[in-house]
């Protein structure tokens, strides 16, 4: 059994990119809403990582070229503008910082679970060739029959998701649940690069390593965040 | 009527509760001082007890709370000390509204060096890449962070709220503009096919 994906006369990446940050914040707010963060320091937050968000995803893919200047989207600087926004918001407005930190920690991994549907349409990032079952094949610019690691991503970061909930709403030390949630998340994101068509086959590809640092800059964050707001539960 | 059951029509008024009396001290004795149930703390983290607390609604119950008279955030200070902080909030404003509008220029300026200069290589664009990038990238965030401040630390500052929606105003039109810049890429390409 084969998933054929037709070509597409416009690419659904770039709308269900979109829509699946839209969906993201809105489980944030909520979150926030259901931990009784104040609503102007939800607009705030929101606002402030939001533009984080985008400016860490252009800042990361801003190029300049002989032909000018060319602007596309990094989602690793997304992440991260993300993380830095929380982050500079909770030093700022200092309203529960640990509970809107975890809201949005809580909803990065559905942002990135439901974005790879526009990767899984559009043949970005897609898997090893492969020709057993459930095998997805592309007519497009990515033309060929692989591994469909876009939707294993999709359920795996949506299941991510689910025990970030379950785990943010048992735990009381919010703070070590973001610690939990980084250090499952991590592991899973390098070790999925395994299955993806540009690695070369070594045990740390530099996708891999691009995904280290990352982990390594966001748990850094949280721990520097987490000392300069003396956020203790002793 | 009669009182059969020989009991006082008129029930008694109560005496109030005197505390035991010392007849040696001539003074009421001390009442014994029990010790209140030790309540368990919830676990809260320590940030709570420093907060600053912008947004904390106070409580309605307080007799003669600031909150409840009406009295606006104007009214909490001295007009010298209002002054002082229209002041501060409007130098926070302005500052963001260059780092706001900086990026544009910057973008700009750098467009007219690529143009001008035909022979610069992709290996000495590279770096002018990355430090450009963090600059336009930078001063934006600076921009929102500043008016966010003047906005938590100076709520009565108008100036601040106007900006705010300035801003919230540009970035929604910016989105928009993306999305059809997007939206009329596709279309022009897909009508340009075969040729």
């Amino acid at each position: 059994m084969q998933i054929i994906i037709p070509e597409f006369s416009r690419s659904p990446y770039a709308p269900i990119v979109m829509l699946s940050v839209a969906i993201g914040y809105a489980v944030a707010v909520l979150r926030m809403r259901k931990f009784g963060v104040n609503k102007q320091t939800i607009l705030y937050t929101s606002l402030l990582s939001f533009v984080c968000t985008m400016a860490g995803s252009f800042m990361m893919a801003f190029r300049i070229t002989s032909e000018g200047i060319g602007i596309g989207f990094s989602g690793l600087g997304a992440a991260v503008g993300l993380i830095t926004g929380v982050f500079i918001s909770g030093i700022i407005i200092k309203d529960k910082p640990d509970l809107v930190m975890t809201s949005f920690v809580v909803a990065a991994p559905l942002m990135y679970g439901l974005a790879k549907i526009g990767c899984f349409l559009a043949g970005c990032c897609h898997g090893k060739e492969y020709y057993g079952p459930f095998a997805v094949v592309y007519s497009n610019e990515h033309a060929g029959s692989y591994f469909p690691i876009q939707l294993v991503d999709m359920v795996i970061f949506i299941l991510l998701h689910v025990f970030a909930v379950i785990i943010t709403n048992k735990m009381k030390n919010k703070v070590r649940a973001i610690y939990i949630i980084l250090g499952v998340t991590i592991p899973v994101r390098f070790a999925i690069e395994y299955t993806r068509y540009y690695h070369d086959g070594s045990l740390i590809a530099p996708g891999q390593v691009t995904v280290l640092i990352a982990g390594v800059l966001a748990i850094i964050m949280v721990f520097v965040w987490k000392k300069v707001l003396k956020i203790s539960y002793d | 009527m009669d009182n059969n059951n020989n009991q006082p029509l008129v029930q008694p008024v109560q005496q109030p509760q005197m505390p035991p009396y010392d007849p040696q001290m001539g003074q009421p004795m001390q009442q014994p001082v029990y010790q209140q149930p030790v309540q368990q703390p919830v676990q809260q983290p320590a940030y709570e007890q420093y907060y600053q607390q912008p947004y904390q609604p106070q409580p309605q119950y307080v007799q003669g709370n600031k909150a409840t008279l009406g009295i606006n955030q104007t009214d909490l200070y001295t007009p010298a000390e209002q002054s002082e902080r229209r002041k501060k909030a409007t130098i926070l404003c302005i500052i963001s509204l260059v780092c706001q509008f900086a990026p544009e220029v910057i973008g700009g300026l750098l467009s007219g060096i690529i143009e001008s200069v035909d022979e610069l290589s992709s290996s000495s664009l590279e770096p002018l890449t990355y430090i450009s990038s963090m600059i336009v990238g930078g001063t934006y965030i600076a921009s929102w962070v500043l008016m966010i401040i003047a906005r938590v630390k100076y709520k009565e500052s108008k100036f601040a709220k106007v900006l705010m929606w300035v801003y919230i105003g540009i970035l929604a039109a910016s989105v928009i503009a993306i999305v059809l810049i997007v939206a009329m890429c596709a279309y022009i390409l897909k009508d340009c096919q075969g040729f």
